[in-house]
């Protein structure tokens, strides 16, 4: 399979309709820029193929029980029509965050790079979490990216960037 | 009919294996390239070379009962006319059709390439009681993401997908997404009936090869679809010739649902004329945009044809759609509404 292609701060063209930030990404931005410890978040992302099911419906379903979600957003298996769906979808739900995977698993589809995909969840008005390694974090600020996701799977933590 | 198995064919912009697609012109033409259609050369139709593992029946209730509407009447589906990734116009455009329709379909559209992902849209949908229909395509996720799509709108209740390749992403308003085609129609119905789904697909009868097209029809059924909606492709007649003949290619009636067009407006009009391969019936659209009323006699032609259709013989519904200018969602929800609910729909 290939691999990510590595791609420069060029801005993507951002032409998701532009949210403002819901009631629980506005508690999560808050708490990181004040450095408070965020609302304990269940973090979920796709099951696997091909019982799934996608990260959205479970967001839906983990937010109707009144849960604070963030969701790990997939992009190698995906183009970019896709993934600002499901960024639009997931901004609808209010879930207190995205979370980025700095270096994602190599994939069939190689549409957006994870620093895009940062600036395109930004852009819908969600906060975006960084997963693994942030070699350059100036970058991923400038993306709009707010935190680094710690802790473990079931005890995710976030920590500003 | 003379036919091959599958080969790749990598000359083709979709990747396809079991082509030709609706979206081949007149004159042969690829809708993508600038040029001739690859597969118009070959010898058709391509032949499913799936392993006939046996198909699922529709595990989800919404599924079984569209199959027992279809048992006592012709099936009237609608399209649905909400504005992208907007919750407020999905409720209120459901609430227009809810009662009037079997079941709406929530399909691609070229000006709004970007929606909510189709379970979610889904759930949204349900959530305001109706019967949904979802409209997959794989031109944007490859086979992981489609499958994780196909077990959640089964999770989320849906009537059925209707499974297509899509247009390529040079069409539409976002040329610049990565074109995916990792499947196609052809080999995603087989992995939505196995996940328990009732599935459709497209078929454009005016597209040339016009005489391979009821064989194509044929290797579809056998690859796992079930209902055949068809593009516009001219009049009554064509459409009663167009069924006899994918009887004929595939041994047994396919049940097909012909598409009736709404047009309401100079912006449904302009719709329309983007559709490959769509004929409509002599002065459709004239007759429509030089009434003073539009929006009525819009109504009007489609209840006419629609009526004609339901009348014809191998055809199991239809399938009511079309779009208006933005702003218009609700306005042409409650248009499709009036149509389907003289139909029969809902009933
Ligand atoms: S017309 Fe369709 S099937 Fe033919 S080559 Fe072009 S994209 Fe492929």
């Amino acid at each position: 399979m290939p691999t990510w292609p590595l791609r420069g701060d060029a801005p993507v063209e951002d032409r998701l309709r532009p949210g403002s930030r819901r009631p629980r990404a506005a508690a999560l931005a808050g708490a990181l820029a004040e450095g408070r410890p965020p609302a304990p978040a269940v973090l979920l992302g796709d099951g696997p193929p091909p019982t799934g099911p996608t990260v959205v419906l479970r967001a839906a379903e983990a937010r109707e029980a009144g849960e604070d979600v963030w969701c790990r957003i997939a992009v190698h298996d995906r183009n970019r029509v896709a993934v600002e769906g499901d960024l639009a979808a997931l901004a609808d739900l209010d879930v207190a965050a995205v979370v980025v995977d700095a270096d994602p698993p190599p994939g069939r589809v190689l549409d957006l790079a994870p620093i895009e995909v940062a600036r395109l969840a930004t852009y819908a008005g969600l906060v975006v979490l960084v997963a693994g390694p942030v070699g350059e974090p100036e970058r991923w600020r400038r993306a709009g990216a707010c935190g680094l996701l710690v802790g473990t799977p079931d005890r995710p933590r976030a920590v500003a960037l | 009919m003379s036919g091959v198995g599958a080969v790749g064919t990598a000359a083709c912009p979709k990747r396809m294996t079991y082509g030709p697609c609706g979206g081949v012109g007149a004159d042969g033409g690829c809708e993508v390239a600038p040029e001739p259609c690859v597969f118009l050369p070959r010898p058709l139709p391509v032949r499913w070379s799936g392993d006939g593992t046996p198909l699922e029946e529709p595990r989800t209730r919404a599924g079984r009962e569209v199959l027992e509407v279809m048992a006592r009447r012709p099936l009237v589906v609608s399209g649905f006319p909400a504005a992208p990734m907007s919750r407020d116009s999905v409720r209120a455009c459901a609430e227009a059709l809810r009662g009037s329709t079997d079941c709406v379909l929530a399909g691609d559209s070229g000006r709004a390439r970007v929606q909510f992902p189709p379970a979610y849209r889904a759930r949204l949908m349900a959530a305001e009681g109706l019967r949904v229909w979802s409209g997959v395509n794989c031109r944007d996720r490859d086979r992981d993401a489609l499958d994780r799509e196909l077990a959640s709108l089964r999770e989320v209740g849906v009537a059925g997908v209707h499974c297509v390749t899509g247009d390529h992403t040079g069409s539409g308003d976002r040329p610049d997404a990565t074109p995916v085609f990792d499947l196609e129609a052809t080999t995603l119905l087989p992995r939505a009936r196995r996940a328990g789904l009732l599935t459709s697909f497209a078929e454009s009868p005016a597209a040339p090869p016009v005489r391979h097209r009821p064989a194509r029809v044929a290797e579809k059924v056998r690859a796992g679809g079930r209902l055949c909606w068809l593009q516009y492709c001219g009049e009554v007649e064509d459409v009663e010739a167009f069924a006899a003949a994918t009887a004929a290619a595939a041994g047994a009636p396919v049940p097909v649902l012909p598409g009736v067009p709404l047009v309401v407006d100079r912006a449904g009009a302009l719709l329309l004329a983007d559709f490959a391969a769509a004929v409509l019936p002599e002065g459709y659209v004239e007759r429509v945009l030089e009434a003073r009323d539009p929006e009525v006699v819009g109504v009007q032609v489609a209840v006419e044809l629609g009526t004609r259709l339901l009348g014809a013989s191998g055809v199991a519904g239809v399938v009511v759609a079309g779009g208006a200018g933005p702003g218009r969602e609700v306005a042409f929800a409650r248009a499709l509404a009036t149509v389907t609910r003289e139909l029969g729909g809902g009933s």
